[in-house]
């Protein structure tokens, strides 16, 4: 008898430690293609399939009772599918050594050869592939080439952030013959060409997909041998799934939701490098007056708006690089307070008078966006702004804000995936970029970084980003709303999560 | 008159409260109290507050004003071309009655709500646009009844009477006819009255209807949706009940008027 509960039982624990760790998400990811994923949604699902040359070094963060909470260090690289790596002298050359006898889920050998093919894949892509392998700097690579298993890149100009660049999905190793094999480009959209912890067993885009442990991967197994992520758009049903234990992790909730959650559930947080912005039109009268700017930046009641929307997940700060920055200080990115009567004083020293039209742009549906939008209506009323607020499609919105020219002020969740002011910079202040919200143009600042990106040792360069923050903040040229504390969801039985600003879907790392 | 005590009385109360409500209550349906989101309901704010710190009650007088107006307007705003085009029709007969008739048949051919969907995505959304959206899908519906109630009273004797004495057809129309289709019209205004409210409700629900931040029952409803499994029943309880309570009141007339008049026609 006592044998056979024994055995009943251990039948009922190995059904149970059989059971897929099941992942809830609000966000499909657009494509399944490294090179072509172009947003941090979008790459998290992409990262535990393929295998990154290094990654970042982790940091444990407190979390919940019972949970082990990492998340990058982003100022330590360490080795992934390269057990080393070297820079040249001069910073042009970069050579590193793959790991012996790695394979492919696919069984083919994961050797120098097949590195370089799938670098070269990602280079050529024309799409972000394209952007993170030249680090931002178009043009940069000269060449990426392969002796037996080392690897070489060869740049024209230095460019450090490339070994960062290098830690992101977009980068990560394809099994080209695989993809090539399959269709190429199209094919990879929707399937996988698997260097990584996991498979890709099964995909409905926009409905699921499905996770297995990749038995030829060179690293230590997943914590999971089944992940199955499900993507459900409604916040509600994600809300009543977390709370019906249905659901190992849930992503993408509203924060009021996750809030009432922390009661019931464990919610992890994580201070991320991510913000929500307000970028007003700086090519656009009178927005194109930094006076009247720094006026409407004064007449936001941030607290309020952290308190109401955030629900207290959020820092505070006023500049370039939000907290999470490495190059963020007090001087460079401190809080600004919410003061009306300063914001009509600058507005009579703008010299702008009557009343202004304003539209404030935001996606459909998202209600953060929208909860904001309208409590600067309301802010900017005494102002003279009579703002409208113009809901646009999810596909609408992205032409909106990729649009060269902005004529409105679009409220938008972003944040780079590498944490370092240049790449930000690279995208969110240049002129001619078409991913900078505002339109903001500053020459003198453009100099600046310049010369920042010229030093090679990229902890030198704070004097630099120092002085294009000064400017920054004078300029006023867009709106830091807040800065994002990220939070998950998890069952009580999740014991360890982790955060990568690239996902944070780094799914080997989480588990019961 | 007793039947109509019941609906008159739920309508009038909530006529009274939402447009003499703010002489009492003065609070402004825009202003944010940065200092009371999702505050549940108190003496300070009967209804609560919103995400914004907005006064629910407010919120809930001023969309409940809105509301009255746009189905008076949608009501008004269907009835004149509606009974017009089915007059028309129905006297001049013939190639006329067909095409008219025909074009109503293909307007009512839609489905209501999708139609004024399709007519306020296509004039941009906005308030307005969804009002003019509900207003061509109530055309028909006057259009098709007016033609129905004067061909039916056309065959009565005393129209024959009024002919034999010597009226012409239009003084037989607007003395004889008009007046005892109008019984019936007023039932179809009390029904289109409910469905334009709950149309615009569900069109606002939709995005398609008021814009933000204008105080209205259906974006009321939305804009509180995402709060009614965490515990802030009020922001869409309140608005609920205001479309309820109105459109039970307007249905219950229509069905009564229709009694007290149908029984007057036979």
């Amino acid at each position: 008898m006592k044998y056979t509960l024994t055995l009943a039982m251990s039948l009922m624990g190995s059904v149970a430690m059989a059971d897929p760790f099941v992942v809830n998400a609000s966000q499909p990811p657009s494509t399944m293609d490294p090179a072509f994923a172009c947003d941090i949604v979008g790459n998290g699902y992409v990262a535990p399939l393929y295998s990154p040359l290094v990654t970042y070094a982790r940091k444990t963060y407190e979390g919940p009772e019972g949970v082990t909470v990492t998340a990058e260090d982003d100022s330590k690289i360490v080795a992934a599918l390269a057990e080393s790596w070297s820079v040249s002298e001069d910073g042009l050359i970069y050579t590193f050594n793959i790991r012996e006898g790695a394979k492919f889920a696919s069984g083919n050998a994961l050797n120098g050869a097949a590195v370089a093919a799938s670098l070269n894949r990602a280079l050529s892509s024309g799409a972000c592939g394209t952007y993170y392998m030249e680090a931002g700097s178009f043009g940069n690579t000269q060449s990426i080439t392969a002796e037996g298993n080392v690897v070489t890149i060869t740049l024209a100009a230095p460019q450090p952030l490339l070994i960062h660049s290098l830690t992101q999905p977009n980068l990560s190793i394809v099994d080209v013959a695989v993809a090539d094999t399959n269709g190429g480009n199209d094919w990879m959209a929707n399937h996988a060409a698997p260097s990584g912890a996991y498979v890709l067993a099964e995909y409905q885009p926009g409905v699921k997909a499905v996770y297995h442990a990749n038995p030829n991967y060179w690293g230590d197994a997943p914590l999971e041998s089944e992940v199955v992520v499900n993507f459900i758009s409604d916040p509600s049903a994600l809300l009543l799934q977390a709370r019906n234990g249905a659901a190992d992790v849930t992503l993408g909730l509203p924060k009021q939701m996750v809030n009432q959650l922390s009661n019931e559930l464990n919610v992890v947080e994580v201070p991320s490098p991510r913000f929500m912005i307000v970028g007003l039109p700086n090519n656009v009268a009178p927005f194109d007056n930094a006076t009247f700017r720094q006026a409407l930046s004064y007449a936001v009641p941030y607290e309020a708006i952290q308190q109401s929307v955030a629900f207290g997940y959020a820092d505070s700060f006023f500049g370039p690089f939000p907290p999470e920055f490495s190059a963020y200080t007090e001087e460079n990115g401190a809080a600004r307070a919410f003061d009306m009567d300063k914001a009509q004083a600058l507005l009579a020293a703008s010299g702008v008078t009557g009343p202004v039209a304003l539209e404030l742009t935001i996606m459909e549906g998202n209600a953060e966006q929208e909860q904001i939008a309208t409590i600067l209506q309301g802010a900017w009323k005494p102002l003279g702004v009579d703002a409208k607020i113009s809901k646009l499609s999810a596909s609408a919105y992205v032409e909106v804000t990729t649009t060269p020219e902005k004529t409105t002020a679009i409220v938008r969740f972003d944040g780079p995936s590498i944490a370092d002011p240049a790449w930000l910079l690279s995208y969110d202040m240049f002129c001619q970029s078409p991913y900078n919200q505002s339109n903001y143009c500053n020459a003198d600042a453009e100099a600046l970084f310049g010369e920042a990106v010229a030093i090679p040792n990229m902890a030198d360069r704070q004097d630099k980003w120092n002085a294009i923050a000064t400017m920054w903040i004078e300029d006023a040229p867009r709106i830091p709303v807040y800065a994002d504390v990220f939070t998950a969801v998890l069952d009580k039985d999740v014991t360890r999560w982790d955060f990568a600003q690239d996902g944070p879907f780094d799914l080997q790392n989480w588990g019961r | 008159m007793r039947h109509l005590f019941l609906p008159f009385a739920i309508l009038g109360v909530l006529a009274l409260a939402v447009f003499l409500g703010p002489l009492l209550w003065r609070i402004d349906p825009l202003e944010m109290d940065f200092t009371a989101f999702l505050a549940a309901p108190s003496l300070d704010h009967p209804m609560g507050t919103d995400a914004t710190g907005r006064d629910v009650l407010a919120r809930f007088l001023a969309g409940g004003r809105l509301s009255l107006l746009v189905g008076a307007v949608v009501m008004i705003a269907g009835l004149v071309p509606g009974a017009l085009i089915g007059l028309i029709s129905a006297r001049v007969g013939g190639l006329v009655d067909t095409v008219l008739m025909r074009v109503m048949d293909s307007i009512a051919a839609f489905p209501p709500i999708l139609l004024a969907m399709a007519v306020a995505i296509g004039l941009g959304g906005g308030l307005w646009a969804a009002v003019l959206g509900v207003v061509v899908s109530t055309v028909p519906f006057f259009a098709r009844l007016m033609r129905s109630e004067v061909m039916r009273i056309r065959s009565f004797p005393f129209i024959e009477a009024s002919e034999a004495m010597g009226g012409t057809p239009w003084f037989t129309l607007r003395w004889h006819i008009v007046p005892h289709a109008a019984t019936t019209m007023l039932v179809q205004c009390a029904s289109v009255f409910g469905y334009a409210i709950i149309t615009l409700a569900g069109l606002g629900f939709v995005g398609l209807g008021a814009e933000v931040p204008t105080p209205e029952w259906g974006v009321m409803i939305t804009e509180g949706m995402q709060y009614a499994l965490t515990g802030q029943w009020w922001l869409t309880i309140f608005p609920g009940l205001g479309i309820l309570i109105a459109v039970v009141g307007t249905n219950l007339l229509a069905d009564r008027l229709s009694k007290v008049l149908g029984g007057g026609n036979s």
